[in-house]
């Protein structure tokens, strides 16, 4: 009696035996369905090939076997199709800020752009609008980090020396932590200041939104002793004054972040107004 | 699963799992190919009992975007002068304009004729000079282009200044216009 | 107790060494921020690698908006400055040439149009401005809400167009 409930337990879909053997099922099941083939076009230009020339390669995938995002695609396509596609990617989650591409005309990160099931439309995925290619879909982000390094994004105290940091909390009170909800969250990837008109134009000069954005972070860090020192160093007319409010930025972050308030509220400050934070996207 | 059903099942239970593992091994070192990011990458996506078709169509080039030669790229020259009052006087500017402009049409008198020719020229010239300075790069060109904008600015106002004394008037010449 | 008191005195003396040894070389963050931008330029075009393209960024309405309020920025700036110039160079004065317009004697399905065409870009920017101000008071940032207003900008721009265009037929 009790070996033949143990046997009725074990030959349950959901548990035991039978569930061990779901994953070859579903295999099965999606084997027996018709292919859904896409074609993907993916931007391929190769350094190392003179005289190489930017091209739009296709790529078809049955999406039957091919996961959810636009990055597991790419991967598909690396190891079953062409080993020689190059991106960047690391945690495949969105928080690592790698994968950041330009997929149907919009900057998105990879892994958390959803392929469009609809197999009749093609899919275009190119790098990061106005960058300089490193090769295929790698942009060159040297110019953007060296602008976040200008900015200084960390917390600089007056009286406090750098033997004595890390023997004392700086406190912060609640209200002035929220101040600081929907910057910090940011996660570098470029996808809003490769979005921005102006970055485009005058990306040498003019800092993009990611990197003001963080500017007013720090400024509105009720810890940081130097707020008006911040401000003062860009009050010239390109660094963040080529900001028309076009408000690609907002429209395009992939974290949900609205960048384009935050520079509003920063060219507020510079005038001597006040401000609360910023709102998400 | 407790212990007194696995103990009489494990066999079975080993010998399936075992010939799953074969069969998936050998699916994947035959689709997958021996790459070892395709190898593991191949134990999430499981066994696929077609073959995937990969068609590579290459399409025509796309051109090389040159960037502007005579252009100097780098970041902006430390001793520029302060930008946040002229950003400031440009909005007190669009406040002032905004009742403006229906005013002197629905009320044209010389006072506002004189003041919106003014804010408009300055609202215009300000306008101009920031697409100038968005826009036109190099090392010659915007020496040329933003003298070129404040001329053109000044012309204007003097050519409106005139009209606004020798003739119409700009609220009575829109007013004119619309009633054609 | 003797070979902690050792270390102890022994420690300094290394780290005196050591520094001594690797000087260390202090450069201000902006210097080396500098130094990078620079040197991405010089990099960047000597490889004469490819510029991607911008063309094919999908176009949507809040950057539909702002490139309207460019374009009948700069369309209504040129032509105001020609106009009043031009006015100013030829010869005769408004009302002549208000006369003249009206020798033509166009008719009305191309005259309203037409005060609909002048008018729209005047009131567009107009109504966008305001939103712009809006924006940099810090209000109405949230794009469900640029949405929102973008469209009523246009629809009442495009009324108050019409409105304009029909005061000649009203009174």
């Amino acid at each position: 009696m009790a070996s033949a409930l143990s046997l009725a337990k074990f030959l349950q879909p959901n548990r035991g035996f039978l569930k061990a053997l779901q994953p070859l099922r579903l295999a099965a099941a999606a084997s027996t369905a018709a292919p859904r083939m896409k074609t993907f076009k993916v931007y391929r230009w190769d350094p190392d090939k003179p005289g190489d020339k930017p091209r739009m390669q296709d790529y078809q995938l049955d999406l039957n076997h091919t996961g959810v995002m636009i990055l597991d695609a790419l991967i598909k396509i690396k190891n079953e199709i062409d080993p020689t596609l190059t991106f960047r990617r690391s945690c495949r989650e969105g928080i690592c800020g790698s994968c950041s591409m330009t997929v149907d005309g919009v900057n998105t990160l990879a892994c958390l752009c959803k392929i469009n099931q609809n197999e009749s439309q093609t899919t275009s995925v190119r790098p990061l609008p106005h960058m300089f290619v490193i090769k295929d879909l790698i942009p060159d982000l040297n110019n953007f980090y060296a602008q976040y390094r200008w900015i200084e994004p960390w917390l600089k105290k007056k009286d406090v020396k750098d033997a004595e940091m890390g023997q004392t909390q700086f406190m912060q009170s609640p209200e002035d932590r929220d101040k600081l909800d929907g910057m910090y969250e940011c996660i570098l990837c470029a996808c809003c200041s490769t979005s921005c008109p102006s970055y485009w134009w005058n990306g040498d000069k003019y800092l993009g939104p990611a990197v003001i954005m963080q500017a007013y972070r720090w400024v509105m860090d009720s810890r940081d002793d130097f707020p008006k020192e911040r401000m003062d160093r860009m009050r010239d007319k390109w660094m963040v004054y080529r900001c028309h409010t076009i408000m690609n930025c907002t429209k395009t972050c992939p974290k949900g972040l609205n960048p384009g308030a935050a520079i509003a509220e920063l060219k507020k400050l510079m005038m001597g107004y006040e401000s609360k934070g910023i709102p998400y996207q | 699963m407790d212990r007194s059903v696995v103990t009489p099942w494990a066999p079975v239970t080993l010998t399936l799992a075992a010939v799953n593992m074969a069969t998936l091994t050998r699916l994947r070192s035959s689709l997958a190919g021996n790459c070892v990011l395709s190898r593991a990458l191949g134990n999430a996506l499981l066994s696929r009992a077609t073959p995937v078709a990969g068609v590579i169509v290459p399409h025509k080039a796309l051109s090389l975007t040159p960037v502007a030669h005579k252009r100097i790229y780098g970041p902006p020259d430390p001793g520029m002068p302060v930008h946040t009052s002229h950003w400031k006087n440009e909005r007190i500017l669009d406040i002032f304009m905004a009742p403006l402009i229906p005013a002197t049409v629905i009320f044209p008198n010389p006072v506002f004729d004189m003041a919106l020719s003014t804010l408009l020229c300055l609202h215009i010239n300000w306008g101009l000079e920031g697409v100038v300075t968005d826009y036109v790069h190099g090392e010659m060109l915007p020496k040329i282009a933003h003298p070129a904008v404040l001329v053109m600015s000044i012309a204007a106002f003097a050519c409106l200044c005139m009209f606004n004394y020798t003739d119409v008037g700009v609220g009575q010449a829109i007013r004119s216009l619309y009633s054609l | 107790m003797s070979l902690s008191k050792l270390r102890m005195a022994i420690r300094p003396c290394l780290t005196v060494q050591r520094s001594a040894l690797i000087p260390k070389r202090v450069v201000s963050s902006e210097v080396k921020a500098h130094e990078e931008m620079r040197a991405f330029w010089e990099k960047n075009q000597k490889l004469g690698r490819p510029l991607t393209h911008f063309t094919t960024y999908k176009m949507h309405q809040p950057m539909l908006m702002s490139l309207g309020h460019r374009i009948t920025g700069i369309a209504m700036g040129v032509a105001f400055y020609g106009l009043v110039i031009g006015l100013y160079v030829m010869p005769g004065d408004f009302t002549h040439y208000l006369d003249l317009i009206k020798s033509f004697d166009l008719p009305k399905w191309f005259l309203f149009p037409a005060k609909m065409v002048v008018a729209f870009p005047l009131m567009f920017h107009y109504m966008n401005g305001i939103r712009h101000l809006s924006w940099d008071a810090g209000k109405g940032v949230r794009l469900a809400t640029m949405y929102k207003t973008g469209w009523s900008i246009l629809a009442t721009a495009i009324v108050m167009s019409a409105c304009m265009a029909s005061l000649a037929y009203l009174g």
